[in-house]
């Protein structure tokens, strides 16, 4: 199982308008370098949702780094359970308040 | 000749498919993608797979579906969302062709005639293969040689999936669906062919031409046409500009109205969009029309000319108020209101200068509405107001302009 981790990054953004990974910052805290990245176009992630990836090698392995143009964020495949299913809400009729009484 | 080859691609569950990517877990629990019915909008707008099993259907109410699966996780829409993944699927769709007609937010045919990939099933399982590596969500495929049997065959396997219709198979495959298969056949339709012993689109292309023009008229021509394979309208280029005919907006508000500062309220929020998107088109209208809806759901349009071709919320906004009135019985509660300006022509043919002092004072007016255009563009639709909209604010707190969704055309044109 996994998850979408969200991270900071430091971007390079070069004069062509290519962008370059340079670090990332994991939700402990601790920052990782980036030391190769190639970009790969959009792709869906194996945790969450899908956007433009970049694979980027951090201590020696390939991993996959996503960013989203529609949210703003960037994230990647965590280790761990996703977030649970949100439980279903039991119906609750809402009052019409425009239904027209009767008789009126 | 050569067949054309055609593909429709219809995105799978579409709403409920772009919040199951960003969430899911979602895919574990019976879910679907419902409006707001504090807002009366409280409907199915899609479903996953899970609570499509426990027979909920698109279109059901809320309370509705409950029923059928207490068990149901309801998820409200996010009209940004669906439209960035449309988009980013049109994108992929072009990259094979440039005949790409988009029928709704989440169906596209394709036309891949004359195109150096012509082979419409090699390119119908790269487009699947692509969309799930890509954008992580699944189409069904229908490859064809008329745009009626391409969309068949996206319905026909359902999700992920690939169907040919080719001139071999179409008899053994197509003749033996149900006739309501068939795009235009809806209910009504559906009920007429019935009623002359049609079930099957194998029985309606068996029963002629002739027949169903003396029985349905001319619909009974494109009937037998779709049916037997033989429409040949073209799949329309992407970017081609639709001429406007109309331009119009509609709301069902929060609570029925039923007193004249509310309608008026309504009615001047609806037409103040309606005047800024005939400005933004550059048209004027010549005609003002509005629908009603009332708390029976019972529905009814009336339309009127206006006296001169306008473009100005300040007198289009009292003719429909005029006419709602005029039509409008007391003891009645409007539940849906619309208001839509047709009879359109372009403003150059109109930009005649005048010296007359009432063409002065609208010209003066048509300054004021362009400005406030320019400060809602900026500021946003809400930041400047009638006074009148601020008497019941549940009724007139929607930026109509910006919310505006544009609707699928018929398949006939606009």
């Amino acid at each position: 199982m996994s998850r979408p981790v969200f991270v900071s990054v430091i971007l390079e953004m070069s004069a062509s308008g290519a962008r370059h990974p340079l670090e990332i910052t994991w939700e402990d805290g601790s920052r990782y370098e980036i030391t190769r990245s190639l970009y790969l176009g959009r792709r869906a992630a194996r945790s969450a949702g899908s956007g433009e990836c970049w694979l980027c090698r951090i201590c020696g392995k390939d991993l996959p780094l996503y960013y989203s143009p529609l949210t703003g964020r960037w994230w990647m495949d965590g280790k761990g359970d996703p977030e649970p299913a949100p439980a279903a809400q039991p119906y609750k009729a809402v009052k019409d308040r425009g239904r027209k009484p009767a008789g009126a | 000749m050569k067949d054309r080859v055609i593909l429709h691609v219809d995105q799978n569950s579409f709403y409920a498919s772009v919040e199951m990517l960003g969430r899911p877990s979602l895919k574990t629990v019976p879910c679907a993608v419902a409006g707001d019915p504090v807002n009366r909008h409280g409907i199915v707008l899609a479903k996953n797979q899970l609570a499509k099993k426990t027979g909920i259907k698109t279109g059901e109410t809320i309370w509705q579906a409950k029923q059928k699966c207490p068990q149901l996780v309801l998820v409200p829409p996010d009209y940004r969302s669906y439209l960035y993944y449309s988009r980013l699927a049109r994108e992929i769709y072009r990259q094979y062709t440039d005949r790409v007609e988009s029928f709704g937010i989440d169906e596209c045919w394709m036309d891949l005639s004359d195109c150096p990939r012509d082979d419409g099933f090699a390119v119908a399982e790269t487009l699947r293969s692509r969309m799930k590596k890509e954008l992580g969500l699944t189409v069904s495929v229908g490859v064809s040689w008329n745009k009626i049997y391409a969309k068949l065959g996206s319905d026909l396997k359902k999700p992920d999936a690939t169907t040919l219709i080719s001139r071999h198979n179409y008899r053994s495959i197509v003749y033996s669906r149900p006739v309501e298969d068939l795009l235009y056949v809806g209910r009504a339709t559906y009920r007429k062919l019935r009623r002359v012993g049609i079930r099957t689109i194998g029985q309606l292309v068996a029963a002629g031409p002739d027949f169903l023009r003396t029985s349905f008229g001319i619909v009974g021509l494109s009937l037998y046409t779709f049916a037997a394979g033989l429409d040949e309208t073209p799949v329309a280029s992407s970017g081609r500009e639709i001429p406007i005919k109309s331009v119009g907006n509609s709301i069902t508000t929060r609570h029925d109205l039923y007193t004249e500062k509310d309608i008026k309220a309504v009615t001047y929020m609806l037409a103040e969009s309606v005047a800024s998107r005939l400005r933004d088109a550059g048209m004027a209208a010549r005609t003002v029309q509005v629908s009603l809806r009332d708390y029976q759901l019972c529905n009814f349009e009336r339309q009127a000319p206006l006296p001169l071709a306008s473009q100005l919320c300040s007198e289009i906004a009292p003719a429909a108020f005029k006419l709602i009135m005029a039509h409008f019985k007391p003891g009645q509660w409007i539940r849906s209101l619309g208001v839509r300006a047709c009879n359109l022509i372009p403003l150059s043919k109109l930009n005649q200068e005048s010296f007359l002092p009432e063409e002065r004072r609208r010209k003066a007016v048509w300054q004021l509405e362009n400005t406030i255009d320019l400060l809602r563009g900026r500021y946003g639709g809400l930041a400047v107001r009638r006074g009148i909209s601020l008497a019941d604010r549940s009724l007139t707190e929607h930026d109509i302009k910006n919310e505006n969704v544009i609707h699928p055309i018929g398949f006939f044109g606009p």
